[in-house]
């Protein structure tokens, strides 16, 4: 199945370099849930993941020439939907809180049960992040991208990167544990080890 | 339990929403093709602009291919003498060796000596004299008009002449018969001489290839096209 898609997805990329309209049509049908799925990790909303999906899909039909072939067609296209979240969220830093502190000052290091978490509720828990932390988390944790792309991507430190990581898994957590109805076995402080720089106020940049 | 590391945290995210997927609303297709299709309504027009203007190069080239309206030569000294005005054939004479004066004129600086010439008369200086009398001449040929020139003041020396024209009001005389005879003396300058050459020009500046798309070439019979190169269609007048 996976196997399938992966090359009916190739084999569209080659309508989609000579803009044919069907196979655009196609490959949209092809991958959109997919991609839906990963603008809403980075989206307030679903309205403002399928704006990023909108934007991004034109990007990707706009750009297909540039694809020179080295990674998948499908792993090219995803890096065009962050990218276009990454925009998203310059355009409007300026409206969002980027840092709360007081969020993030009491959050003990917990242990719990995560396995009883649907996907729906990960999802509702990382949308429920500010931008800054659902960024960082998102890029470091689910993309796979290292401190240090994360810092050219957004024009920050990579200490900042690391930090606003901490916060973001912190805050996290402490929801998790406030779903559970404080069902937790172990606690553990080991704060002070995991959250060095907790302290330090490191907005982003821009 | 143990505490769960940062490390498993993330990938218990990461396997749990890697390959989530979600539907998205028909909203977004139609939004994406039709910011597609503006897109493309602004590369129209440039296709457009492209044929027209391939149109407008090869209609100039059959129009003036059809147009065999002969060329006039240049430098024939008698046709000009022969219709010169009966009342100026004083004049005529003075043009036979004028080149004569003119040369002592402007070799002796102290001669006050005025010479006297009409329009059509320095034209035809001009083709056999050029080197030394371009600076009277391209004066008294803009005016494009027959009058009667004097030169005045001489030049301190013939490297360097700053002889003065003066177009004295008086001495300008009109002729009626002038359209005949203008076409004899072709004030064209060289350069642009047949619109066939002005669209080899710009041919030229657009197209690279050996044979270019379209090409004129001037002869005694006029503007004709030598070459076509359609890519397709070839055609190249032999040399």
């Amino acid at each position: 199945m996976n196997l399938n898609r992966k090359l009916s997805v190739d084999d569209l990329l080659e309508g989609c370099r000579r803009a044919e309209r069907r196979t655009q049509e196609l490959l949209y049908k092809v991958l959109a849930s997919r991609m839906l799925s990963v603008c809403m990790r980075y989206a307030k909303d679903r309205f403002e993941a399928e704006d990023i999906l909108q934007v991004g899909f034109v990007k990707v039909f706009q750009k297909v020439g540039e694809f020179r072939g080295d990674g998948s067609f499908e792993g090219w296209i995803r890096r065009i939907m962050v990218n276009t979240a990454i925009e998203s969220y310059r355009k409007n830093q300026r409206m969002m809180n980027v840092v709360d502190i007081d969020e993030v000052f009491d959050a003990p290091q917990v242990t719990f049960d995560m396995n009883g978490l649907e996907v729906k509720d990960l999802m509702n828990l990382i949308q429920s992040l500010s931008a800054g932390y659902k960024l960082v988390f998102n890029l470091y944790a689910i993309e796979g991208y290292s401190h240090k792309e994360i810092a050219e991507q957004l024009g920050i430190t990579e200490g900042a990167s690391k930090s606003q990581l901490s916060r973001a898994r912190a805050i996290l957590k402490e929801k998790i544990k406030k779903m559970e109805g404080n069902f937790f076995i172990n606690e553990q402080s080991t704060a002070q080890e995991d959250f060095p720089m907790m302290m330090a106020t490191v907005p982003l940049k821009n | 339990m143990q505490p769960i590391s940062d490390k498993d945290f993330d990938k218990f995210f990461q396997d749990k929403l890697s390959d989530v997927e979600e539907k998205p609303s028909k909203a977004v297709w139609t939004g994406i093709s039709k910011q597609l299709s503006a897109k493309k309504k602004q590369t129209f027009p440039v296709l457009w602009m492209a044929a027209a203007s391939l149109a407008t190069v090869i209609g100039a080239g059959v129009w003036f291919s059809a147009q065999k309206e002969p060329m006039y030569l240049h430098g024939d000294v008698s046709p000009v003498v022969v219709n010169q005005n009966k009342t100026e054939e004083q004049s005529v004479e003075v043009l036979k060796h004028t080149d004569q004066k003119i040369d002592s004129a402007l070799s002796n600086p102290k001669s006050k000596k005025y010479i006297s010439i009409s329009v059509s008369d320095v034209a035809v200086i001009e083709e056999e004299r050029p080197s030394a009398v371009i600076p009277v001449v391209e004066k008294v040929a803009q005016k494009q008009q027959p009058a009667k020139v004097v030169i005045a003041a001489v030049p301190e020396s013939v490297e360097e002449p700053e002889t003065k024209v003066i177009l004295s009001d008086e001495t300008i005389s009109l002729r009626e018969k002038s359209d005949e005879e203008m076409e004899n003396v072709d004030v064209k300058p060289k350069r642009i001489k047949s619109m066939g050459s002005l669209v080899n020009f710009v041919v030229a500046k657009v197209d690279k290839r050996k044979n270019k798309i379209i090409e004129f070439e001037d002869n005694d019979e006029g503007t004709k096209v030598s070459g076509l190169n359609l890519v397709l269609f070839k055609f190249q007048a032999k040399e």
